[in-house]
């Protein structure tokens, strides 16, 4: 669950990145995130990663008022979304299988359940067979896949997926697109940030669009 | 990936506390080992810093025992400062003895006692080996001398004034203060163990910087995988342990390298200490650490190495935050 009430974000006086920004994605509910470069995109899911914080208003994550979080509990709220980059963020000089176990090492999950849950995230993804081998090896879509296992490994409450679906080729994007779209259905709130035009029309959940930092459009619920 | 969201807590509650120290000790064993890795893979610069630290530990150490050693060698010795006043050849018997109670009765004197012309011609008997020389001479040559110990305090114009006095009595021959040399060895002995501190302490402080430093440079090199598992909701302690573990990795390293060069250096300076030390009769020789020593010796070295890490680590975990 997701909800923004009146939310602001001022970087500099002259410059405002969002402005009395609301709405409520609920649990379960997948959405597009849309609007041109600047609109306020990253910076929307940058609040709801704790990246950044918000100059006013309040953003409620998973029943977590970020405004109230310190410290660690930084950390613990962050455990429950899983974040998907446009620039993968995975770590190079370990696999494919560690750059997925990552999470739930930090997590602390016990060693022995570990494998179990890693290479089920790879299966999801196709890349089961790709474990071993480094991220400068893969491809840009399998980098981008890699993305996906390990923001999917922890089964967190909410996703965030920033252009996921820009390296990948049409048959690749509509596949992770519905793996998206299975999560949302066991309970998982999705937000996609995306450009892809195409994508959104052929999938017809529901759209918030920005504009200068404000919401300009939200479709309501999914059709 | 099916299992519904309700179903993860109930997950996680189902690990036992023993269970999960268990699995808290095998992370941490895993950290331990993966930081000596990283650090084994630049041997060089780790060994750099090692070797810095190793110095700035091995002066001190070295140094402290070396004075250490010296002190316990000086307090072997009667550090107590004297007077010698020797009284004329033919001061009878009962003159001595109210020369004795006159003396004692001074003030600024603690003590003082009689050394007869017959107990110290058997002390010198004994001592000196010239028996027979002394049985050929016939008479006693030595005069009845008092020994006198004033206060502890005393300082030396105290003493020059006391000698002074019995200097002016009628009875006395001589009067001698008895140059307290170990007192002087003490002062400077002392004097070097507040030099050490401050040595010690600005090398100790050395170490730390370099272990901060090295700590620092490695925090730079990661700084992206740092900001990665900071958005995967890795606490400060989980980001802070692989760095912790480096600095206590150089430090005990270099508590082992440091003990290893004491050890030489105490093997290599007593070959010409002993031999100098018998020359004046004593069987004086420095001392090997002993076991007590090395295990502090590596207690402290493994917390200059963690404390420098701990420092590092605030400073610019705070940096990357900000």
């Amino acid at each position: 669950m997701i909800r923004f009430e009146s939310v602001s974000k001022r970087y500099a006086p002259q410059f405002d990145a969002l402005r009395e920004l609301s709405f409520e994605l609920p649990t379960g509910e997948m959405a597009f995130l849309t609007g041109h470069s600047g609109a306020g995109k990253s910076t929307l899911l940058k609040l709801i990663m704790l990246i950044e914080r918000a100059s006013s208003g309040r953003v409620i994550v998973n029943d977590r008022d970020h405004s109230q979080l310190k410290g660690n509990q930084i950390a613990l709220a962050r455990r429950d979304i899983g974040m998907i980059y446009q620039d993968h963020n995975l770590l190079d000089d370990r696999s494919v299988y560690d750059n997925v176990a990552l999470p739930l090492v930090i997590a602390g999950m016990q060693p022995r359940d570990i494998p179990n849950r890693v290479y089920a995230a790879l299966d999801l993804v196709g890349l089961k067979h790709r474990a071993k081998a480094f991220p400068f090896e893969l491809s840009g879509g399998e980098q981008q896949r890699v993305g996906v296992a390990r923001a999917v490994v922890t089964k967190p409450a909410v996703i965030l997926a920033d252009e996921p679906t820009g390296n990948l080729d049409p048959q690749l994007a509509i596949e992770v697109m519905n793996i998206f779209e299975e999560l949302s259905r066991v309970g998982v709130s999705i937000l996609v940030a995306t450009h892809d035009l195409s994508l959104i029309a052929r999938f017809r959940h529901r759209l918030l669009t920005l504009k200068a930092g404000q919401l300009v459009a939200d479709t309501g619920a999914s059709v | 990936m099916n299992q519904p969201i309700a179903a993860r807590g109930a997950e996680r509650q189902s690990s036992t506390l023993s269970s999960r120290t268990t699995h808290w000790l095998q992370h941490h064993q895993r950290e331990a080992k993966d930081s000596f890795r990283r650090l084994a893979q630049t041997p060089l610069a780790t060994l750099m810093t090692v070797l810095v630290m190793t110095i700035s530990l091995t002066l001190p150490l070295g140094l402290g025992k070396l004075l250490d050693d010296a002190s316990v060698a000086a307090s072997g010795w009667d550090g107590d400062a004297r007077l010698s006043i020797y009284l004329k050849e033919d001061t009878p018997d009962t003159v001595q003895a109210e020369v004795l109670a006159r003396a004692q009765a001074l003030p600024g004197v603690k003590s003082a006692r009689l050394i007869s012309p017959d107990s110290a011609l058997e002390e010198f008997r004994q001592q000196s080996g010239y028996g027979p020389a002394l049985d050929q001479l016939g008479y006693n040559p030595l005069p009845p001398v008092l020994e006198v110990f004033p206060d502890n305090d005393a300082s030396s114009s105290e003493m020059t004034s006391l000698r002074d006095q019995f200097a002016q009595w009628s009875e006395v021959a001589l009067a001698e203060v008895d140059i307290a040399w170990v007192q002087r060895l003490q002062t400077i002995l002392e004097l070097g163990k507040r030099l050490l501190w401050a040595v010690g302490g600005a090398l100790l402080l050395g170490g730390l910087l370099v272990v901060g430093n090295t700590i620092r440079l490695s925090i730079e090199s990661r700084r992206d995988e740092i900001r990665v598992i900071s958005l995967l909701g890795a606490t400060h302690g989980f980001v802070r342990r692989p760095f912790i573990y480096m600095g206590v990795w150089c430090g005990l390293s270099a508590g082992v390298f440091t003990l290893i060069m004491v050890s030489s250096l105490t093997a290599w300076l007593n070959v010409p200490v002993v031999q100098m030390a018998s020359l004046y009769s004593s069987n004086f020789s420095l001392s090997y650490p002993s076991f007590g020593t090395c295990l502090a010796v590596l207690a402290g070295s493994s917390f200059l190495g963690w404390l420098g890490a701990w420092l590092a680590v605030g400073r610019h975990l705070r940096e990357l935050e900000s």
